[in-house]
């Protein structure tokens, strides 16, 4: 008949498409913003220097983790409810969420890169971006690996809290929060430092990632592994709201 | 696939609260039960653990001989409808319809635009533009055009106007007459609904109260009317409901049966035996004067 595919694969397109759309409309307004400056900028007023300096994707990068956020938020009130109305089980829901999540932390860094050519083709290479390009010239693969990692991280957090609050309620639901700021700065500080000179300073490569990548992919590894059994725990026997 | 209902002494309970208390019943499958309850019986809660949206605090549940709690294999053949906010929903109406069909096995998409069409709805409204009763007439459309082997309405009318409502039950009974499955209508609409139910379940408190076919129930009370030394004098022992005295004429709804030498007995003494409707049963056997 017209069921053929299994409840997992369901949620997780139906969910990637849903959130897959508001992120489209997201890289707009970020696109939007970026050429605002740019406009303002060839103007002549005089905004905050780094912003000028700033390429469409290290405004995008640093965004994008918010709009995570908000999305991984989002899919522990709105889509869990409604999943399970439709009897889908948690525990379906739970592998469709992240596999929807795992799409999105894909399809973002791909977007995000895309556009950036796109942006490069058009517009005059101030020197901000010219140095900023070039910086990343050897490493752009490693670069979208770890905007992926971070985003997808960012995307379980939000989940986790979402989920925190869900089952406990707000006084408890605070101290998901606590949990959550805990591993992002684990987070921050393995993907942070070693690239802090790209992201802070736009300085060329020159730290050598053979040492400590392996390292910062072991530890964001770990730290999704938490949050997912974090998530599974939280929402394992969850009484759904009504 | 038959998918009997059973519950054993199951029980729900908000930190101190008993919202249901050590409630068994055996629903065979494919009929249409009427669940009433006053305010707070505990209609809800014990209908969400037939939907798996929460556990049992004690007690257990089975359907189709399975416990269906986090069972894909369940989950997906039982639908719940209630009063669900659609106050941040963006999606259109026939988008929705088509986004459940993906889930419920048994959907039938063309019956549920059928129905949209006798709702008025239009397909192309966001539902949280939609009104409260229009809302809920969508909530019917997923409902019926699921086919759920079980399926539970849970005041599934709020805010439908009567024609609306009218659609609704008639709509049910066709379909059911097609597809039988299990339904399970939570209401307060005694006097509108009664016809609808085959078998009828009272909770009250939390508290199974019981549990009927509708023919055996109604007859099982019984008003007599007559003068009032007489009606006092025949009523002796039996269960009274409710009492109304116009002058010397006294009106008492009793609950049981009478049996034929009695009933003869009655008109003998020239009194008035008539029937009793589910909502007056409902009313008195529920209501506070009335303590079992």
């Amino acid at each position: 008949m017209k069921k053929t595919s299994s409840p997992i694969s369901k949620v997780s397109t139906e969910m990637f498409i849903q959130q897959g759309s508001w992120a489209l409309g997201f890289l707009t307004i970020v696109l939007l913003i970026y050429i605002g400056a740019g406009i303002v900028n060839i103007i002549g007023f005089n905004i905050r220097e780094e912003m000028s300096d700033e390429d469409f994707f290290s405004i995008a990068y640093r965004s994008t983790k918010g709009f995570m956020l908000v999305v991984g938020i989002i899919s522990a009130y709105g889509f869990l409810s409604y999943y399970v109305r439709h009897g889908i089980t948690r525990r379906d829901f739970f592998s469709g969420s992240a596999l929807a999540a795992v799409y999105l932390s894909l399809a973002f860094p791909v977007a995000t890169a895309l556009i950036q050519w796109i942006v490069l083709l058009f517009a005059s290479q101030d020197e901000g971006s010219t140095r900023l390009l070039q910086a990343f010239d050897n490493s752009w693969l490693l670069m979208l690996v770890s905007y992926g990692i971070q985003i997808f991280i960012f995307y379980l957090m939000g989940w986790m809290i979402g989920s925190g609050f869900y089952r406990f309620g707000w006084i408890r639901g605070l101290g998901w929060i606590a949990v959550a700021l805990v591993l992002i700065g684990f987070m921050d500080a393995l993907w942070q430092f070693e690239l802090a000179s790209i992201w802070e300073q736009w300085l060329p490569v020159t730290t050598d990632f053979s040492v400590t990548l392996p390292v910062s992919l072991a530890g964001s590894l770990a730290v999704i592994l938490i949050a997912l059994i974090l998530i599974r725990l939280i929402t394992r026997r969850v009484t759904i709201k009504m | 696939m038959n998918l009997d209902v059973q519950l054993d002494r199951v029980s729900v309970t908000y930190g101190s609260v008993e919202a249901v208390r050590d409630v068994s019943l055996r629903l065979p499958a494919g009929k249409i039960y009427g669940l009433l309850g006053r305010n707070g019986a505990g209609k809800t809660s014990l209908l969400s653990i037939l939907a798996s949206f929460r556990e049992p605090s004690s007690g257990s549940v089975t359907i189709g001989g399975e416990q269906p709690f986090e069972n894909a294999k369940i989950m997906k053949e039982v639908s719940f409808i209630y009063d669900v906010d659609y106050k941040e929903e963006t999606d259109k109406v026939k988008a929705a319809i088509e986004s459940v069909a993906r889930y419920r096995p048994h959907f039938d998409t063309a019956y549920a635009l059928e129905l949209a069409r006798k709702f008025n709805l239009p397909l192309d409204n966001q539902l949280k533009q939609l009104s409260k009763g229009m809302q809920s007439a969508f909530n019917v459309c997923i409902g019926l055009a699921s086919r759920s082997p079980v399926t539970i309405l849970d005041e599934a009318y709020l805010g439908m106007d009567a024609p609306s409502r009218e659609i609704f039950y008639r709509e049910l009974l066709k379909d059911q007459e097609r597809h039988p499955r299990t339904f399970i209508l939570s209401t307060h609409l005694v006097s509108e609904m009664d016809y609808l139910f085959e078998e009828v379940i009272i909770i009250h408190k939390g508290r199974f109260l019981l549990q009927d076919d509708y023919e055996s129930l109604t007859s099982k009370g019984v008003s007599i009317t007559g003068p009032a030394t007489k009606v006092d004098e025949f009523i002796q022992g039996m269960k009274v409901l409710n009492v109304q005295q116009l002058g010397s004429t006294k009106a008492v709804m009793v609950y049981g049966e009478l049996d034929e030498a009695s009933q003869s007995a009655a008109l003998k003494a020239g009194l008035e035996i008539g029937p009793i409707s589910l909502q007056d049963l409902f009313i008195h056997l529920t209501g506070e004067e009335y303590s079992a």
